[in-house]
């Protein structure tokens, strides 16, 4: 079945939270196509995602597609669950979607679209810079007139997978102190990365390249423009790893609760002592509102013509954080011993939620990014 | 100025215990070498080789079974002297020694061991020609310890043992491993328990890694395969061994603390935050970060002082059923929050994986795999959700 197809491209999505037949058609469609992956490599991941006509329907409604936030967060949310770190949020969720809604805006733009709709070509985004926090403007990256060209200067850090990516959006700050957006072709850059491993096993790289010489095409967005892109695309980016981390969460939950309904200690199940009863049903409540939090962020992110509402996206941020940190804690201190064994899954999710936690600051620094 | 509490208040420590803690600050800082030192202040962990060359340096002085009485070979220190001891030592930067053979069967062949067990092991225990680790815990018995399966059978002078061991700690670094094992299935399930000392290198046995989430190789599957134990490495009865490994966790109530190596990871805390940056300022500077450190500064002096408060009550035999737990809890929950905050202290810059035990050529604290790593402190000896039930039954019956 093709998801495109099924969806009705006039009628957009139900208001959310409204129960929706198509969606949860969706959902489990890509949970079950994950689910019977396991531990897949990236290409064999799309693949799954080309044939389910994913690419399509992330394409904007004018495109015959879903094109919402939502919709990119739904998936995210699965390869959550899935225990999946994927370049799919940075590439089709933050900057694929960002893409299409600027459609037609020069050539480069337009094939780098085209490829991600196509799920064959691979973009990221690098954000982090000598700061623990990803750099929003006051770029260390330098681009520079020299004659007739433009040089830029790279000092990035983390760029998560870098070294699959065929594109390379790159932010950085013009000698007038505005902000500007940089696209390189692998060729640029990819002999200059230092990559290295997360904790969660997302490979990243950190890039410093000096003098680069750029073609005017390289130069995506200038100013007030770069930095509204820059805007949209973190956004997409919150909101997907609060779906994300929201999915991580469901599989921790869920494996706790077969845990406790599994494990026999004193002649009894776990789930028998109320002292862990009400532990779990506390996790439960807690996962519930990250997923009311995470399903907000997302459609907080649908709604900003003028940009996404951000004060609300880091009331969502804080909850799904502080979540997370809950969560993985609980339910790693419920399995006992076993869980900290890098046999099981548990670890894996654990380190998950902490990556996905600290990638734009921990939740302290959702609450003070609006006080900044 | 004292940077803690702890180190100088008048009112804390009588002025012996004062001269005592400048006697150990001044030997720690003369004879650890600084090799050992500075890999502990840069958050690795410890390997054999340390703790061997530290043990074998504080047995010169007399210090390496500092919790043992005097007539063991030990300093006979009261349990403020060892407190005051270990924080000393863990501050500097000092490897914890082996507490599998110093504070757990040692006290138990003190007690019950009969005069060869005594003579063999006690100086080897203290000068760590043996390493020690202990097999309690089995797959299906964790928290229900009594329910253990590995079965021991005596054949003439020898016990033949069949089962399996796991989440042992430090297996593959040690030489012998000291076990609870089932010689009988009759009657009362903690009576059929015996306490066995086992050589690793006994044929039959079999030590797998487990490796843990933070990619450390710490703890281990042991197996036993018809693994044949001499009977004179039995301590003290058969079927007795419950009331053993008991009398351990009695006698060894108030050896959770850990509040040195707590302070030396607050100061390694602050440094992480002082040289990362966060929104253009560092870390140290933050609002929100300084009001974690300070509710954590707060906390763990709060736990450092009940921790010295339970001290003074046992030493004047004033025990009750919560010094033992609570501390427990409060300890291994205080670890856990230093680890957790050293990792929001790096934030992003925490994420580079570099598991304890690979080779790193670029800096790195290791907060994030220790904040993985610590995950243990409330699962092992004895579950935080165990030592609540034990105070709870102690309080409400
Ligand atoms: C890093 C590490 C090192 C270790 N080293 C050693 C070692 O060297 N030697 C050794 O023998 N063992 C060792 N252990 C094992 C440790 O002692 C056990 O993990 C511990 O006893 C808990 O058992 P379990 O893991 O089987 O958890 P379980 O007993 O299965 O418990 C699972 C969860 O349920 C909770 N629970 C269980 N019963 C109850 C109850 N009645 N009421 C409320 N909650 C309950 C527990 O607290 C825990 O949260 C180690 C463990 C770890 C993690």
């Amino acid at each position: 079945m093709n998801l495109a197809a099924e969806i009705d491209a006039g009628d957009g999505l139900p208001v959310l939270f409204e129960p929706d037949d198509t969606l949860d058609m969706f959902k489990d469609m890509v949970g079950r196509a994950l689910g019977d992956l396991g531990q897949a490599d990236w290409s064999a991941i799309s693949a799954v995602l080309k044939e389910l006509g994913l690419f399509e329907a992330l394409l904007p409604a004018s495109r015959g597609g879903y094109g919402g936030a939502r919709l990119a967060s739904l998936v995210c949310d699965r390869l959550g669950e899935a225990g999946l770190a994927t370049p799919f949020t940075v590439s089709w969720a933050a900057i694929g979607r960002f893409l299409n809604t600027i459609e037609g805006s020069g050539p480069r733009l337009d094939e780098i679209a085209a490829g991600l709709n196509e799920g064959s070509a691979l973009a990221t985004l690098a954000m982090h810079e000598t700061d623990a926090l990803p750099a929003s403007r006051d770029f260390e990256t330098r681009l520079r007139h020299v004659g007739e060209r433009w040089e830029i200067d790279i000092c990035k850090r983390m760029i998560p997978f870098a070294a699959q990516a065929d594109w390379l959006f790159v932010p950085a700050t013009t000698e007038s102190g505005a902000a500007a957006l940089v696209v390189l072709g692998r060729d640029a850059f990819s002999d200059a990365l230092r990559p290295y491993d997360l904790i969660d096993g997302t490979p990243a790289a950190d890039l410093d390249i000096t003098g680069l010489a750029l073609s005017d095409e390289n130069i995506l967005l200038f100013g007030k423009e770069a930095d509204a892109a820059l805007r949209e695309m973190r956004n997409m980016l919150c909101a997907a790893l609060c779906a994300e981390a929201v999915g991580a969460m469901r599989a921790m939950v869920t494996a706790t609760r077969d845990y406790l309904g599994m494990r026999r200690q004193f002649g009894q199940v776990l789930s028998d002592f109320q002292a862990l009863r009400h532990r779990f049903i506390d996790m439960e409540i807690v996962l519930t509102k990250a997923e009311t939090m995470a399903a907000l962020a997302s459609a907080a992110v649908d709604n900003g013509a003028g940009g996404a509402d951000e004060a609300l996206v880091d009331k969502c941020r804080y909850i799904v954080i502080r979540s997370a940190w809950a969560v993985s804690q609980e339910a790693m201190q419920m399995h006992g011993a076993i869980g900290m064994a890098s046999e099981t899954p548990l670890g894996a999710y654990f380190k998950r939620l902490l990556a996905l936690s600290l990638w734009f600051g921990d939740e302290d620094e959702a609450l003070l990014a609006q006080t900044r | 100025m004292p940077q803690f509490a702890s180190d100088g208040m008048r009112a804390l420590f009588t002025a012996e215990e004062m001269s005592f803690r400048q006697e150990v600050r001044a030997f720690v800082a003369a004879n650890l070498p600084a090799e050992i030192a500075s890999k502990l202040m840069g958050g690795l962990h410890p390997g054999r080789a340390d703790v061997e060359t530290w043990t074998r340096i504080l047995h010169e002085r007399g210090w390496a079974a500092y919790s043992w009485p005097e007539e063991y070979g030990g300093p006979g220190f009261s349990p403020v002297e060892r407190y005051i001891f270990e924080d000393e030592c863990a501050r500097a930067g000092a490897p914890e020694l082996v507490p599998f053979g110093l504070k757990m069967v040692a006290p138990v062949i003190m007690k019950y061991g009969d005069d060869r067990q005594k003579a063999h092991y006690l100086p080897r225990i203290a000068r760590l020609d043996d390493f020690w680790c202990q097999g309690y815990s089995e797959p299906g018995s964790g928290s229900d310890l009594a329910s253990l399966k590995t079965r021991a059978v005596l054949e003439g002078d020898r016990y033949i043992v069949d089962g399996q061991k796991v989440w042992t700690t430090s297996a593959h670094e040690a030489d012998w491993i000291f076990c609870l094992v089932r010689t009988s299935k009759e009657g009362k399930r903690q009576n059929g328990i015996t306490f066995l000392l086992i050589d690793l290198k006994s044929p039959g046995i079999t030590i797998r890694p487990i490796i843990t989430l933070d990619g450390k190789h710490e703890i281990n599957e042991v197996w036993f395969e018809g693994v044949e134990v001499p009977v004179e490495n039995r301590v003290g009865e058969e079927g007795k061994g419950w009331t053993y490994a008991k009398y351990l966790l009695e006698h060894e109530r108030l050896n959770f603390g850990g509040m040195g190596f707590c302070k030396r990871e607050l100061a390694r805390l602050k440094a992480m935050a002082a040289e990362t940056m966060r929104g253009g300022r560092p870390v140290l500077d933050d609002p929100g970060f300084k009001l974690r450190l300070e509710a954590l500064e707060a906390e763990l002096l709060a736990v450092d002082m009940t921790n010295l408060r339970f001290l003074r009550e046992v030493a004047a035999g004033r025990e009750n059923a919560l010094q033992a737990p609570v501390l427990k809890i409060i300890s291994s929950e205080i670890q856990q929050t230093i680890s957790e905050l050293q990792t929001r202290a790096l934030g992003s810059r925490a994420l580079a994986f570099n598991p304890q035990g690979t080779a790193s050529n670029t800096p790195h604290h290791y907060a994030a795999e220790n904040y993985c790593n610590m995950r243990k402190t409330t699962i092992y000896a004895g579950s935080n959700e165990i030592q609540r039930n034990i105070a709870a039954k102690g309080i409400l019956g």
